[in-house]
């Protein structure tokens, strides 16, 4: 068997991968693009509400719509759909495989990691009870009721306020399915007010903060779910039990990236984001190597997935022909009040139009400012009326922390309540 | 509170940060409370007065290498008028092949605007 070569392979065809193909394409490298679907657009085709593309293209489109314009720029790119990367090594090798094409064997000279995050299950969050069917992801019922057009069940209870749970929610409703509520372990809503507003109260679908399903119910098929207040410290009050009826619950307790490949490649991974270390060329701590959209970090809109995606494949096919990895780097890390920051590193000298994005860890709902600091000394700050954990931040790095991160020392990034 | 008179509470989503409204609705007025800037005091009256989605669902193909094709109102439509045109939607039967924003109904509801595909559906043989 002869090895397929090319300069870039991206592995997955998603937001991040199509935007990274197409931009290693622009900078004149041979691109492969690996997808294990047999349609190209990740988890876009499925979500089928508005959204997307304001940032990008200035108009409101849905998912397929979002994705259908950028499969049309990655048009006249070699790809391999149906196609599953199984593994990588070092240099780069990569082994795939298909129905089609059975064993294949890739070499490139550079690899961009556009894989995706898969969404938490009941395993990962262990609740009690029978194991029944109807219990699934609000991904997967999202695919079922709009891609396949199957509805999963009549009576529905939705554990975790998080987006893909709210749009579920609606497209239930509006499906004629009943959704009896939907359940939120935090005090706070974990998704945007927006999909709030449209979704659950636009249709009279009552939310429980401070809630969780503690156990499920039923011998073949789920007859109902015990739900339960919690308390201060998120444990479950069993005086507020109570029964709730339902034949489907669906999960939406957050997405994990999807990174047992990278792993397998040695690069440093971030134990918060669940992803790996990036500097901000996208590129892991192995050279030539490069990640970008939910690989890297869980991504509120799919346009900066895109836009990450660019960055990773124009770098990618820079890597290819020059062999450049960078030779020092300054680290970036989280100081109080922030849970994580992308990227990890600056490669130095840095570039003051660095964008640093970040997550804080608790929600701020009074002006505040994002600091950077190096050696103690602030060097940049973003002022802002409010900020929280559900919506990611950003702010520039600029020409003062660049000049500071010449002279030594790390960046850390704070927020102050102002 | 006089007759004719209303508030609602509204929770404004023209940005992320979601402020609390409080829209009074007079008989010929109306008056918006806890907008942080302007653009949530045109949200609040839109919204208290002719609140619009864009509306997006699914309707059956046959022949096609997908059950289902994603459609939208190509814009917001109000929202009152969403469960009629929904109702109409589960009507229609789309024959493949079908392109992307071929138009699904016209004009439903006197809505003012079409409900168009948002992806295209291969034909099988
Ligand atoms: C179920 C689900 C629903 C979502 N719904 C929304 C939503 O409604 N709105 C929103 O803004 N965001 C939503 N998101 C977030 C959304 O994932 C991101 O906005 C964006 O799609 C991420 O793009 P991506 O390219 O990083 O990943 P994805 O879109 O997930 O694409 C990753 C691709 O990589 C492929 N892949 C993975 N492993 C391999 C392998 N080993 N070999 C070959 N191919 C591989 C996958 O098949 C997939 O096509 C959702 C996420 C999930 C998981
Ligand atoms: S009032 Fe202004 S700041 Fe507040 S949510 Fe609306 S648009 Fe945003």
């Amino acid at each position: 068997m002869t090895p397929i070569q090319c300069d870039v392979a991206v592995i997955g065809g998603g937001p991040a991968g199509l935007a990274a193909a197409v931009a290693a394409t622009e900078a004149g490298a041979d691109t492969l693009l690996l997808e294990r679907h047999v349609e190209l657009g990740g988890v876009l085709p499925q979500c089928i509400h508005p959204g997307f593309g304001l940032k990008l293209f200035g108009e409101e489109l849905t998912g397929p719509e979002y994705s259908q314009r950028w499969v049309s720029q990655a048009a006249g790119i070699r790809r391999l759909t149906d196609t599953m990367v199984v593994s990588v090594s070092p240099g780069f090798t990569v082994w795939a495989t298909g129905p089609a094409s059975g064993l294949l064997e890739v070499r490139s000279g550079s690899l961009v990691l556009a894989m995706g995050c898969r969404e938490r299950t009941r395993g990962a969050i262990a609740i009690a009870g029978t194991r029944p069917a109807g219990v699934m992801t609000a991904g997967t019922a999202q695919r079922l009721v709009n891609v396949h057009g199957h509805m999963p069940g009549k009576r529905f209870v939705i554990l975790g306020s998080g987006d893909i749970g709210m749009i579920m929610a609606r497209r239930l409703t509006w499906e004629g399915a009943e959704v009896v509520g939907v359940y939120e372990l935090l005090p706070h809503l974990a998704g945007l007010r927006r999909n709030y507003v449209q979704c659950l109260q636009d249709n009279d679908i009552p939310l429980h903060l401070g809630h969780t399903v503690t156990e499920i119910h039923g011998d073949r098929r789920l007859t109902g779910v015990t739900v339960c207040g919690v308390d201060q410290a998120m444990c479950p009050m069993p005086a507020t039990a109570q029964l709730v009826p339902a034949d489907t619950l669906l999960l939406s307790v957050g997405l994990i990236p999807e990174n047992e490949l990278t792993r397998a490649l040695g690069a440093e991974m971030d134990a918060v984001t669940g992803g790996p270390v990036v500097d901000d060329r996208m590129q892991t701590t192995v050279p030539g190597l490069f990640a970008a959209g939910n690989v890297v970090q869980v991504h509120d809109l799919a346009d900066d997935v895109s836009l990450a995606g660019a960055v990773a494949g124009r770098e990618a096919a820079a890597y290819a022909r020059d062999g450049t990895a960078g030779a020092a780097w300054a680290r970036v890390t989280p100081g109080s009040g922030v849970r994580s920051v992308v990227p990890q590193r600056l490669r130095l000298p840095a570039d003051p139009a660095t964008e640093i994005t970040l997550r804080v860890r608790r929600p701020v709902e009074q002006r505040c400012h994002l600091l950077l600091t190096v050696r103690g000394a602030t060097v940049a700050r973003r002022r802002l009326d409010y900020a929280r954990p559900g919506e990611m931040v950003s702010l520039s790095l600029g020409a003062q922390a660049a000049q500071a991160l010449r002279e030594g020392g790390d960046l850390a990034v704070e927020v102050v309540e102002a | 509170m006089s007759a004719g008179e209303e508030t609602k509470e509204i929770i404004c989503t023209a940005c992320p940060r979601g402020c609390p409204l409080q829209v009074r609705v007079l008989r010929e007025a109306v008056q918006v409370e806890g907008a942080s800037c302007r653009r949530g005091v045109a949200f609040g009256r839109t919204e208290a007065l002719d609140p619009r989605r864009v509306l997006t669902t699914t309707v059956r193909v046959r022949g096609g290498a997908v059950p289902v094709v994603p459609v939208r109102t190509r814009s917001p439509i109000s929202r009152g008028l969403v469960p009629g045109v929904l109702a109409e939607l589960r009507r229609v039967e789309l024959l493949a092949p079908v392109s992307l924003h071929q138009i699904v109904l016209a004009d439903p509801a006197d809505a003012g605007t079409d409900v168009v595909t948002a992806a295209s559906v291969e034909e099988v043989s």
